[in-house]
């Protein structure tokens, strides 16, 4: 289950939210010239763990339509929502990228140990509260092995495939703060008019796939570091 | 503490788990383990209490994503 059936009296972290407008303050160069672009998400995911929750301030990311590019994927075309797991390098390829890598990498892809693709991104399963929407993709890849080097490859053909889907998907960079008064801590009521606010709360599993992607992708060492640090590890 | 009272306070504590006697543990990493040593608190040595696996065994270096994964999120052109 993906969604918890009801929704508790408190916001928690995950939680699909609407009514919280985004300001994006766009700035020339470092001191340059700045300007300020108000945005209106339908809906946004409160990115703050459950217990920091509040002191009239929260983190939110836009919840939005899939990329279009993700559904020529074979691996998600089904499933969207298997982006929020670990997984095989190469189901995580865009079909004409893994195309375009050499027999080495192709090996490399399949041999690694499982890990996250697309790390940026979570997958909100589709659900009747949000609005349906189509995309319409024009060629279709199926996996098939090359005789040659006995590794997969896709073959495309051209064949106009027409997504309905209600899937949607946030990004941990594009994170944002509003201030709220009515935002409080978990332990206190909640007044009505955030809890109204509140469209959808992810079950405990689905938090958890969330609180773990998250985790992963803020943590992970970059390879410098790494090799510094491994250096003076005992 | 009086003698008296030093008794009396280890009978309270029987059966109760606790350690009448106070001691400091330090945790010695050895090669894939954990030595818990136990010492007085003027760092003499009483006793090793546990050995255990060092669970967090993953080197900075395993922990790093694999180079593979880094090129996974990128799309072709449109």
């Amino acid at each position: 289950m993906f969604y918890n059936a009801s929704i508790d009296n408190k916001l928690r972290f995950g939680d699909v939210v609407k009514g919280y407008l985004s300001v994006i303050l766009k700035l020339s160069k470092p001191f340059g010239n700045a300007g300020i672009e108000i945005q209106t998400p339908q809906y946004s995911v409160v990115l703050d763990p459950c217990c920091e929750i509040g002191d009239g301030m929260i983190s939110l990311s836009p919840l939005e339509e899939i990329n279009p590019q993700l559904l020529d994927i074979p691996y998600l075309s089904k499933d969207r929502t298997l982006l929020n797991r670990i997984g095989i390098a190469k189901d995580f390829f865009h079909p004409i990228m893994w195309n375009n890598l050499p027999d080495e990498t192709k090996t490399e892809a399949l041999v690694a140990t499982p890990e996250y693709g697309w790390k940026p991104y979570f997958v909100y399963e589709g659900n009747p509260v949000f609005p349906e929407y189509t995309i319409e993709r024009q060629t279709k890849y199926n996996e098939v092995i090359d005789p040659k080097s006995k590794l997969p490859k896709y073959d495309s053909v051209k064949q106009p495939n027409t997504f309905k889907i209600r899937d949607r998907m946030i990004s941990f960079k594009t994170v944002y703060r509003v201030n709220c008064q009515g935002i409080v801590k978990p332990e206190k009521a909640t007044n009505e008019t955030i809890l109204g606010s509140i469209v959808l709360q992810l079950s405990a599993e689905t938090r958890e796939l969330l609180r773990l992607k998250m985790a992963y992708y803020f943590g992970k060492p970059s390879p410098e570091d790494s090799a510094l640090l491994s250096r003076t590890q005992t | 503490m009086s003698k008296e009272d030093s008794d009396s306070q280890k009978r309270r504590n029987i059966g109760t788990g606790r350690d009448s006697t106070e001691y400091t543990t330090k945790v010695y990493p050895f090669e894939m383990f954990e030595i818990v040593v136990k010492l007085t608190l003027d760092g003499k040595f009483v006793g090793i209490e546990e050995v255990r696996v060092n669970k967090d065994f993953r080197s900075y270096k395993n922990q790093t994503p694999q180079r593979i994964f880094a090129q996974v999120d990128e799309l072709p052109p449109e």
